[in-house]
């Protein structure tokens, strides 16, 4: 998987604060337990909740994006933690490798809210 | 506040150097809001930026530069109240977590010796998204004839002028492999004192110990001749030009990102139950 690098993403939020637009950057900045996802990759949000890059799929990319759109909305940076088994109604050894790790998402906002 | 051109801006600079860059932002605790960033580069230190207190940026170079120093890392949070020393006033800083972002220059290698060896060399290095030099005062052998791939570079001329013309930085890579231990000494000297990240030098035991003899008589510094690999590789009883290159270059993952070398099941096959 090949992640977007630090050079990328500040040359995506130079783009789109030049357009007069806001930015959420979200990043995976810590995990433990077992996940598929890595520390690094990132997921840039904008206003209209179109995204670029990825923190690594499956439903809690979905919240991040939510978290996110709502960090731009209330124009306020902010750490999330995730907890990698969102459906309860599946027992753990069914999920598979994929359950039962968390992982920290940094959110950082760009832009001035008009 | 440092705009994302002011931050894009640093961190090209760096990167052209051939240095790793490190972004540091507060993640948790005081003033996250405030977009806080600490802009740092490899050896040379603090480019701009501040977290908003002197020794809290203090903390952050010191242990930034840890960090770019050791491959493996990339990302890293740690809590600024870890990062002070007895004596320091520090407590303020409690809660305050800091997010470390690393870049890092692209890896180079530089390939002395266009024979069969470096040859196999370029192979197994462009796997590793190397950017390749190639190096040979054989014009027939720093050729595209010998190096298909359009992205490595060739240069046909001496070693010394060559190696002398590059710039040499801490993400350059030396697989020294020419034809012969005369011209193997002769790069080697050449680049012994240079900042590159990795120098590996072929031949056999012998060979290497009494280059590296007359080396320590003319006065290099033992430090320098610590660091070179030299017979060059790991040791999985590699013959053919291909198995060298695969030791070479594993030789080089493992330098990057540490690891013991040894087989993972190395307790035996299997031999423990999970």
């Amino acid at each position: 998987m090949s992640l977007l690098t630090q050079s990328e993403v500040y040359e995506e939020i130079d783009r789109t604060l030049a357009d007069q637009r806001r930015i959420a950057v979200a990043t995976i900045v810590t995990t433990s337990g077992s996940t598929p996802q890595r520390t690094g990759a990132r997921l840039l949000v904008y206003e209209d909740g179109r995204m670029a890059g990825t923190v690594g799929g499956g439903c809690v990319e979905a919240d991040v994006w939510a978290e996110a759109r709502q960090a731009l909305d209330e124009d306020r940076s902010r750490l999330c933690r995730f907890t990698l088994r969102d459906n309860p109604d599946v027992p753990p050894d069914e999920e598979g490798m994929i359950c039962g790790g968390e992982m920290e998402v940094f959110i950082e906002v760009w832009g001035r809210k008009s | 506040m440092l705009t994302p051109d002011a931050i894009l801006n640093a961190l090209r600079e760096t990167l052209a150097e051939g240095r790793a860059f490190t972004s540091v932002s507060i993640i948790e605790g005081a003033d996250r809001d405030r977009r806080a960033r600490l802009l740092i580069a490899q050896v040379s230190g603090l480019l701009g930026g501040t977290l908003g207190d002197p020794l809290l940026d203090r903390l952050a170079v010191d242990h930034a530069q840890a960090l770019m120093e050791d491959d493996r890392q990339e990302i890293v949070v740690a809590e600024a109240l870890e990062l002070s020393r007895p004596g320091q006033d520090a407590s303020r800083f409690a809660g305050v977590r800091l997010l470390f972002e690393i870049e890092r220059p692209p890896l180079e290698l530089i390939i002395c010796g266009g024979g069969h060896v470096g040859q196999a060399v370029a192979r197994a290095a462009a796997l590793l998204d190397f950017r390749i030099t190639v190096i040979d005062d054989r014009a027939e052998f720093a050729s595209r004839d010998k190096f298909p791939d359009p992205n490595v570079r060739l240069m046909a001329e001496d070693f010394t002028s060559a190696l002398r013309s590059l710039s040499i930085t801490p993400a350059t890579h030396f697989v020294i492999v020419t034809r012969g231990h005369r011209h193997d000494e002769i790069c080697l000297r050449e680049v012994i004192d240079r900042p590159a990240r990795y120098i590996g030098m072929i031949g056999s035991r012998r060979r290497t110990t009494t280059i590296r003899e007359r080396l320590r008589r003319d006065g290099v510094d033992p430090q320098h001749l610590h660091r070179v690999h030299a017979p060059i590789g790991l040791d999985i009883g590699a013959l053919t030009p291909e198995e060298i290159a695969i030791a070479v270059m594993a030789e080089i993952v493992l330098n990057r990102r540490g690891g013991s070398g040894r087989p993972k099941s190395y307790e035996g096959p299997m031999s423990k139950a999970r």
